[in-house]
């Protein structure tokens, strides 16, 4: 097969031997994944080549293994009865490892690796995948191979592996859960796999894109000045796995590249910056798993990115003796993951790019997006991985002002951040609002220490509510506590009352770490009229009660509506008759 | 009633809407009442009623166009407290908390602390309720240049010299430093806390390190011991807790612990020059963890365990102890363990790292126990060094800076013992650090009569 036939094709089991060029026509058996890369090879043509000079735009190279492969996998082996069962998930990917694939398309697979000695991402794309009202992103496992053993034996035995690994994601327990979480039939689904060559460059026994990311059109946790509607993009080094992971990334708005996140000091930001990677190790000497998904993957310091010669275009210089950052490579001292050449600088036109596909993309499919993607510098080159249409709010999480002020609402505030429907919560911690007094905000801390640890062992999710600015540095303006002391809690109220009339957070001193646990917070600024109802609070069956605060248990699940597009915010007291 | 209860009455009747400045104002008053009896002549002066009023107070709009073009509009303090012994002296603090009464409670702190320090320095405080999180370098240059269009005319070397506080590092001061030569065309020492390049001071990241070593070894002095050789317990890995450790193996003690968030390390051979090195890699440059000192030096590593829990649990024996990680990091239990293990001397690099508690427990088991408000002191003896040598057109070198520290530190503990002497608590260095800081302050009012 010579190199031009790819970079899109398909292997099957209906069609002829021998891939072919995929067309839309399979949709049927690519999976959501392909088909969203399918369509963002044409949506690319939009993009004014003019507007990002220097920059290679594309989709790297993929073979897809249509589901009909899959299909045959499943039957002829069989591994139906382990896969729907309740065994746990190394069982399951042990079972896959055993099995034969269908000798049809290996002929295909060989002829593949023949021409590709250059690594691999053996990549998920399930019918279920990647659709708009159930986005699997994280659910499937994703494989990287080096693939570059001498002997095309070995490297052919790694990729049916991760084939088979894929594959086998398919039924894991996340994935299970999943299905069950959103009213999907496991057994509808099928796995198509994507075959793809890896962005990225070597240096010695390292294999790894310069820049990786995700991109939003809409952003359910924004930072002033940005809009939800201005979207959101988020940075890393290495492999994208540390996005994906909810790793340190930079996180920012493509409308306001320049606006760094919320961090409060130097030192913050060089503590939640990001300082390892990810990538793929090349050499022979790595522990045999084939059913790990990180088997040929490590994780460096970016010390090590230095010594490669790859942090041109990405980082900040801290000078320890002046306690002052400065842009790029000069000087002596810790080099902090701030981007600030692409930012700032604009060394390459990088953020008018992630610009133009969002906007693009979103016009073409009506709808808001959400891109992956990697890029290797020198000479600069953007490849788009991933092309999803993002889940946004449905009608049944649009709220009325009446609703705000109902005899059911328990909180309501037109200031939150989040979106979606959450059941199931029925701890409710607070602050007493009759004996809050902020010169107690530190002995406030230890309770809600102790409140948090006991309901962490118990593995019970609760709602969080306080005075003040949760998280603040200066203890007369609210409780000065670290995420680690309050990470258990999946709602939080920034609630404020007459002597406690400040500026509230607003979620900023944990924001990396409310966006990747989905924690939905409330602000309550005194100037708005939505009040705590607090009698029904004390009325509550009381399970453990500190001097300033108290934990309730209640004898049914509350409610929490969160309407990310308006920003607005309802705990009902109870479950809604009409569930999401 | 007494006459500070007087002044506290008075105080909580007129200052309404500030509860941190009373707060603070009452703690600094209960403090000073061993000394009450003693200075009759402060009561005819009411130098107590007079010293919790500001000399002076400034309030200013500070207007500024962000990078959307849009106007924004937030308030500028500047409270001169006292400058009885020198210029006004105190940080600027750029966080949307800020009010007239958060800013009047650091400017009274602030008094104190310098005075400590033995430098002419008065206190002040100022900032605005600006919020630099989120903002870009362009947003907040363009809030620091029209905050400057006001200040500069209230402040000058010989007058007021404003530094850093939250919000405000190097960036900022950079950004108003340039802004009031500009307005001014005037060179002097206007601010503190500015770059090496621009008249900044040598030895500024060291300071509250080796002061806290420094304030241990005179601690240890007055009971004839030197710190060679002595094993000590050392918390944190940040700024403080790197330069303690740099400057006890100059000294020729003995290191044994380290920590961070995730978890501490005990290694009894000892932290020496080669094993810092590694810590200043692994913490500045490539920000990991200290389980990766456990590995290489196969040392014990003990999980989400501070240092005090741990030397509490597994009954190590220190002589010396600096916490220098956070506040509360020593309670009761771990304070009753230390002194159970042999422990005599503590020094706070952190502030307030030992809780009511502990301090408790310390002093009522004779040990040295040096507050941080003393013993922290080196990072704003640093700041007037950097004024001095501004004001004398010089720099000096590393080791002069280091040398004159010392200095500073030493006399910080005699002032602050001599105090606890004098007022029949000897040895009790709370307690003559406070009265040591007001007394210096309240000689100087007491000079210039009524005015």
């Amino acid at each position: 097969m010579p190199e031009d036939l790819y970079p899109f094709k398909l292997i099957s089991m209906i069609r002829k031997p021998g891939p072919s060029d995929i067309s839309l026509d399979d949709r049927f058996e690519i999976g959501g994944k392909a088909l969203g890369l399918l369509n963002a090879r044409e949506m690319l043509h939009d993009i004014d080549p003019d507007e990002i000079p220097g920059i290679d735009l594309d989709i790297p190279d993929m073979v897809v293994i249509g589901t009909s492969v899959f299909d045959a996998f499943i039957e002829r082996n069989p591994l139906a009865e382990i896969a729907f069962s309740i065994v746990k998930d190394n069982r399951i990917a042990h079972a896959f490892q055993q099995a034969t694939i269908p000798f049809e398309v290996l002929g295909d697979l060989r002829n593949l690796l023949e021409k590709w000695n250059m690594p691999l991402a053996i990549r998920s794309s399930g019918l279920l995948e990647d659709s708009m009202q159930h986005p699997f992103a994280g659910v499937y496992l994703t494989k990287m191979i080096p693939n570059n053993a001498v002997s095309l034996e070995a490297r052919f035995q790694k990729l049916v592996e991760a084939i088979k690994f894929v594959w086998a994601s398919t039924y894991f327990r996340v994935a299970k859960d999943y299905c069950q979480a959103t009213n999907l039939d496991i057994h509808t689904e099928k796995m198509a796999v994507i075959i793809q060559k890896m962005v990225g460059k070597r240096h010695q026994n390292r294999y790894y894109p310069e820049l990786s990311g995700v991109a939003r059109s809409y952003n359910f946790y924004p930072v002033k000045p940005a809009r939800p509607e201005d979207g959101v993009v988020s940075l890393a080094l290495g492999l994208g796995k540390t996005v994906v992971d909810g790793g340190k990334t930079w996180t920012y708005s493509p409308k306001y590249p320049t606006i760094p996140p919320p961090f409060k000091t130097i030192q913050d930001t060089l503590h939640e910056t990001q300082n390892e990677f990810w990538l793929v190790n090349m050499s022979e000497d790595y522990e045999y798993d084939p059913i790990k998904e990180t088997e040929h993957m490590l994780q460096e310091n970016i010390r090590t990115a230095e010594k490669d010669q790859v942090l041109e275009h990405l980082v900040s210089t801290y000078d320890l003796e002046m306690d002052r950052s400065s842009m790029g490579l000069g000087g002596r001292g810790p080099r902090v993951l701030t981007f600030a050449p692409l930012l700032h600088l604009k060394t390459i036109p990088f953020n008018n790019l992630v610009n133009q596909i969002l906007q693009t993309f979103e016009a073409r499919l009506s709808y808001p997006v959400e891109i992956e993607f990697a890029m290797t510098f020198n000479p600069h080159h953007f490849s788009l991985l991933q092309v999803r249409p993002m889940k946004i709010p449905k009608d049944n999480l649009v709220m009325t002002e009446e609703e705000l002020t109902g005899a059911d609402t328990l909180i309501a505030s037109k200031h939150v951040l989040g979106n979606g429907i959450l059941e199931g919560i029925q701890d409710i911690v607070y602050v007493k609002p009759d004996c809050f007094d902020l010169k107690l905000t530190k002995q406030i801390t230890l309770e809600l220490e102790n409140h948090n640890k006991r309901l962490l062992e118990k593995n019970r999710p609760y709602v969080l509510i306080v005075f003040g600015r949760l998280g603040t540095l200066d203890p007369w303006l609210g409780i000065p506590i670290t995420w680690g002391q309050i990470c258990g809690a999946r709602v939080i109220v920034e609630a404020t009352q007459e002597n406690v009339k400040v500026e509230l957070s607003q979620g900023s001193h944990y924001f990396h770490n409310i966006i990747n646990l989905d924690v939905k917070y409330f602000s309550m600024p005194y100037s708005q009229p939505y009040r705590i109802q607090w009698d029904w609070l004390a009325s509550q069956p009381v399970e453990h009660e500190g001097m300033s605060t108290r934990h309730v248990k209640l004898d049914q699940s509350l409610t929490v509506k969160v309407d990310g597009k308006k920003g607005w915010g309802i705990i009902y007291r109870n479950e809604l008759k009409t569930p999401a | 009633m007494s006459v500070i209860q007087d002044v506290i009455a008075n105080l909580v009747e007129k200052e309404i809407g500030q509860p941190e400045f009373i707060q603070a104002a009452i703690e600094v008053l209960h403090s000073l009442e061993p000394m009450v009896p003693k200075h009759p002549d402060f009561i005819k002066a009411k130098i107590y009623d007079r010293i919790v009023i500001p000399d002076r107070v400034i309030m200013f709009r500070v207007p500024w166009v962000d990078d959307n073009g849009e106007v924004q509009i937030n308030r500028g303090f500047r409270v001169q407290f006292n400058n009885a012994i020198g210029p006004y002296k105190g940080g600027l603090r750029f966080h949307p908390s800020v009010n007239l009464g958060i800013i009047k409670f650091l400017g009274f702190e602030q008094i104190f602390k310098n005075s400590l320090t033995t430098l002419p320095m008065g206190g002040a405080k100022g900032g605005s309720d600006f919020d630099p999180k989120g903002k870009s370098d362009n947003e907040v240059m363009h809030f620091c240049q029209a905050f400057m269009r006001e200040l500069f005319r209230h402040i000058g070397a010989d007058t007021d010299v404003p530094a850093g506080d939250i919000g405000v590092g190097a960036r900022e001061i950079g950004f108003l430093y340039g802004y009031y030569l500009k307005i001014v065309n005037a060179n002097t020492s206007v601010l503190t806390g500015k770059g090496l390049e621009y008249g900044g001071s040598l030895i500024r990241p060291e300071a509250t390190g080796y002061g806290s070593v420094y304030f241990a070894q005179e601690m240890l002095a007055t009971r004839g011991i030197d710190i060679q050789g002595k094993v000590t317990a050392v918390s944190g890995s940040g700024n403080v807790a790197q330069y303690t450790i740099e400057k006890l193996i100059q000294l020729g003690a003995k290191a044994i612990t380290i920590s961070d968030s995730n978890g501490t390390i005990v290694d009894e051979a000892g932290i020496d020059q080669e094993k810092l090195q590694f810590i200043l890699e692994l913490k500045n440059y490539r920000r990991g963890r200290m389980s990766e000192y456990a590995q290489r030096y196969n040392v014990p590593y003990y999980k989400n365990k501070g240092v005090w829990d741990v030397l509490r649990e597994q009954n190590i024996k220190v002589e010396v102890a600096f916490p220098s990680a956070h506040e509360n990091e020593i309670d009761q239990n771990n304070a009753q363990a230390l002194v159970n293990n042999g422990c005599y001397c503590v020094s706070e690099g952190a502030n307030m790292p030992s809780n009511l508690d502990a301090v408790n427990v310390f002093l009522n088991h004779n040990v040295l126990f040096g507050p941080g408000k003393a013993a922290n002191a080196g990072g704003v003896a640093v700041s007037g060094l950097e004024m001095a040598q501004n004001s004398i057109r010089m720099t000096w070198s590393r080791e002069e800076v280091d040398q004159k520290l010392q200095v500073i530190m030493k006399n910080i503990h005699s002032n602050a013992l001599e105090a606890s002497e004098t007022y029949g608590r000897k040895g009790n260095y709370v307690i003559g650090a406070n009265i040591a800081g007001f007394l210096k302050v309240a000689k100087g009012m007491q000079a210039y009569g009524i005015v």
